[in-house]
């Protein structure tokens, strides 16, 4: 039986890094392929987001969402702003707009800042195992001169389906189409050690805090101890994990 | 059998849902090409920020290599495709005839020139440097004064790196810009007199590097035959050892500074 979202943002106190959607109006679909049929919405203060609504992506890809952004959040990592609103059939996603954006080419490169965050975002793709980061999810912010990387729609990553996540502790990741082949491979890896030792550093309670609060979220309580203690084991193996993922790809320091 | 097109629309903002009608994707003779309007930039609306102006030159030399009239993921949201429309029969240039009759055209428009310039070559430079770590041990502007010499009027070199035996001396160029062939002249131009001032004044302990940053090999290849005369160093930075070497070499010549000193 497909579980049913329950809770959500008007039942719970959510954590410093999600916002609170009360209500919202909707401007038309994002036009751009991979969209997972988003849409712009404009909240009432005026501030804009990208929606994703559960009942359209399901349940899991919420989970996956809402605990990626926020560890990536609490890792100060190069993410929108992420948001809940809604409830029950109504719950849906929200990550705060980004104007003026590209999306990832590698002819852009030249002209783009922060390079070693594409190192930083293996980090956490590993740890949370979203195997689809293409140049659909990898935005190119545009500044007077240059573009800084922006990362977004962790919905397919594993994490977001608990019984899958709690058996792959050693799982190395699978990358179909690794979108920062291009980037010069020791920047990769000095992002991607910065992660990981930003990582390490994460307290437990606030990693369990992050798990706990979107599996309530989506009505997914059961699952939230042994999801949390699984993405705190991974995080112990991580950079053996990270080394493999690299080697897989031929990314060398 | 017609030729057809597809107009290409920039809008800045998905909820203001302006949008600019820019250029064409033209098919000619079963080939597709991006062709734009004479206008350029000047039709974007002066109030847009700098920001959109980046974006909107980088969207430009991204649908040069289109051959398809579809576009990739890379171009993302801001850059809208128009259903397709027929070219009229007997029209002998289709490209021609959709930027001169459908596009809009200079003498139309009342905007001002854009003010936003385009980003230089030194700024790109700064951010590789910047992102390798060492953009703290490299300096802007080489002048002769600092040679002791008085060719004023001489220009600068863009960057400098101090040793305690030796300082370097740096040009960043980008390959993939659309006013390479000029860049090219004032940066061979600086440096040939640059070794020529040096050569003079017997000056042993400067040596000149050249790092291009960018893709286009055919420009790498230009850069390459216009320095071959000359005693610069040219790194190709898209190459890892090459890149790691130029990096490496900037960290041990400004810390033999450090060393000098200790």
């Amino acid at each position: 039986m497909a579980r049913r979202p329950k809770g959500g943002g008007d039942e719970l106190a959510l954590r410093e890094h999600l916002h609170r959607l009360a209500s919202w109006q909707e401007h038309g679909d994002v036009k751009v392929e991979h969209n997972n049929e988003a849409k712009y919405v404009v909240a009432d203060d005026g501030s804009k987001w990208v929606m994703k609504k559960v009942s359209i992506t399901g349940p899991n890809q919420f989970l996956a969402e809402a605990i990626s952004y926020q560890l990536a959040h609490l890792l100060g990592l190069s993410v929108p702003t992420g948001g809940v609103g809604g409830s029950g059939e109504g719950l849906a996603w929200f990550s705060s707009l980004q104007p003026t954006v590209a999306h990832y080419s590698p002819a852009r490169l030249p002209m783009t800042s922060q390079q070693a965050d594409f190192g930083r975002i293996v980090a956490l793709d590993v740890w949370v195992i979203n195997e689809d980061r293409h140049a659909g999810n990898v935005l190119l912010v545009s500044g007077d001169t240059s573009f800084t990387p922006c990362f977004i729609d962790f919905g397919s990553a594993m994490v977001g389906h608990p019984a899958d996540y709690v058996k792959r502790i050693n799982y190395v990741p699978r990358e179909a189409e690794f979108v920062a082949r291009t980037v010069a491979p020791e920047l990769l890896w000095r992002g991607a050690q910065e992660a990981a030792d930003a990582i390490d550093r994460l307290h437990e309670d606030d990693v369990r805090g992050v798990v706990v609060e979107a599996c309530a979220l989506v009505g997914f309580e059961t699952d939230a101890a042994p999801l949390s203690e699984a993405v705190l084991a991974r995080r112990v193996v991580l950079r053996e994990l990270i080394r493999a993922f690299f080697a897989r790809l031929g990314v060398t320091p | 059998m017609t030729s057809g097109y597809h107009l290409l629309q920039f809008v800045p903002d998905p909820f203001a849902e302006t949008a600019i009608t820019f250029g064409a994707l033209v098919e000619t003779a079963g080939a597709w090409r991006f062709e734009p309007a004479g206008p350029g930039e000047r039709l974007l609306p002066p109030a847009l920020p700098a920001a959109a102006t980046t974006l909107f030159r980088s969207l430009v030399a991204e649908l040069h290599s289109l051959t398809a009239p579809r576009l990739p993921i890379s171009l993302g949201p801001h850059v809208r495709l128009k259903p397709r429309l027929d070219v009229p029969s007997g029209v002998d240039d289709p490209a021609r005839w959709v930027v001169s009759h459908v596009l809009p055209v200079a003498d139309v428009l009342v905007r001002s020139e854009r003010r936003h310039q385009r980003t230089r070559r030194s700024t790109l430079g700064k951010l590789f440097l910047r992102q390798h770590q060492v953009a703290k041990y490299v300096h802007a502007y080489f002048k002769p004064e600092m040679l002791g010499a008085r060719a004023h009027s001489m220009k600068p070199i863009s960057q400098y790196v101090v040793g305690g035996h030796e300082t370097m001396l740096l040009e960043p160029v980008y390959l993939d810009t659309d006013h390479f062939e000029q860049e090219l002249q004032e940066v061979t131009g600086t440096l040939f007199a640059w070794e020529s001032l040096t050569r003079r004044r017997k000056q042993q302990n400067l040596s000149f590097s050249v790092y291009a940053l960018g893709s286009s090999r055919n420009n790498l290849q230009f850069l390459s035959e216009s320095l071959s005369e000359s005693g610069v160093t040219i790194v190709d930075t898209s190459m890892q050892a090459e890149r790691q070497r130029f990096v490496a070499s900037i960290r041990t010549i400004a810390e033999s500074t450090d060393a000098l000193h200790s």
